[in-house]
């Protein structure tokens, strides 16, 4: 179980993330600091949202010319992290909060 | 109708015709000079059609560029530079904000191993993300 203050401590940096306010290197220095995402299911949770929200900063087009990060993927990025970060604040059991990511 | 010519048509013929659709491509593998050759003199005859105010082939030009807009803008490679793997993704198909990705990465499903795996979210029409935005969520599959 996760104490209290790393839950918070991952919450901030979800939401640092979210705002890129913190650079995807740092985050993941950060991360692997904190949690591990295999251990933890709420850790899992966040690094699969992580993952795929920063990747959104890699991605090329057909002709492997990197390209801006498609909107709607970058908004469904920033409202899995936020909200798995309000749920590491306010302590949401993993089951409401796989109930809460799939329905975002 | 020339725009289905170019865009939806081809894939239905495939679908119905599977075995047609395999044998002409392994004649173009076989006979690729001439393949490259017979593309290129369709493609010049239908934008000469075209010039001429072919409506058919007015649909087919369309079609076409708008098929390469839409790859180009839709399908996107990615790698996740600092955690290892990557993907390819199929973005706002077929409504906007959707994500078809396969992906391969670490999952915590696979004690952290890096498997190969398809996610695909489907959101309804018009609501593209936020709470109630899903037709389909499967992550992972087929873990």
């Amino acid at each position: 179980m996760m104490e209290q203050d790393t839950r918070n401590r991952l919450a901030a940096l979800l939401r640092a993330a979210a705002t890129q306010t913190v650079p995807e290197k740092d985050f993941w220095k950060q991360f692997e600091k904190l949690v591990n995402p295999v251990g933890e299911p709420v850790a899992g949770l966040a690094y699969e949202s992580a993952v795929h929200y920063w990747g959104n900063f890699h991605e090329k087009n057909l002709f492997l010319i990197r390209v801006k990060p498609d909107r709607h993927q970058l908004l469904q990025g920033q409202n899995e992290l936020n909200l798995i970060a309000d749920g590491l604040d306010d302590d949401w059991p993993v089951s409401e909060l796989e109930h809460k990511l799939k329905d975002i | 109708m020339g725009v289905a010519d170019a865009t939806v048509l081809p894939v239905a013929n495939a679908v119905e015709h599977p075995v047609a659709t395999v044998e002409g491509i392994a004649n173009a593998v076989e006979h690729p000079a001439e393949a490259a050759k017979n593309i290129v003199d369709g493609a010049v005859s239908t934008v000469k059609a075209a010039a001429n105010g072919d409506p058919r082939a007015l649909g087919q030009v369309v079609g076409t560029v708008a098929a390469a807009a839409y790859a180009g803008e839709n399908v996107r490679p990615r790698l996740y530079e600092n955690v290892g793997g990557g993907g390819v993704n199929f973005l706002n198909t077929p409504t906007t904000g959707s994500r078809i990705g396969l992906d391969v990465h670490a999952i915590p499903e696979a004690g952290g191993g890096v498997r190969p795996h398809i996610d695909i979210t489907i959101k309804k029409p018009g609501i593209p993300s936020g709470p109630g935005s899903n037709l389909v969520n499967i992550k992972h599959w087929p873990w």
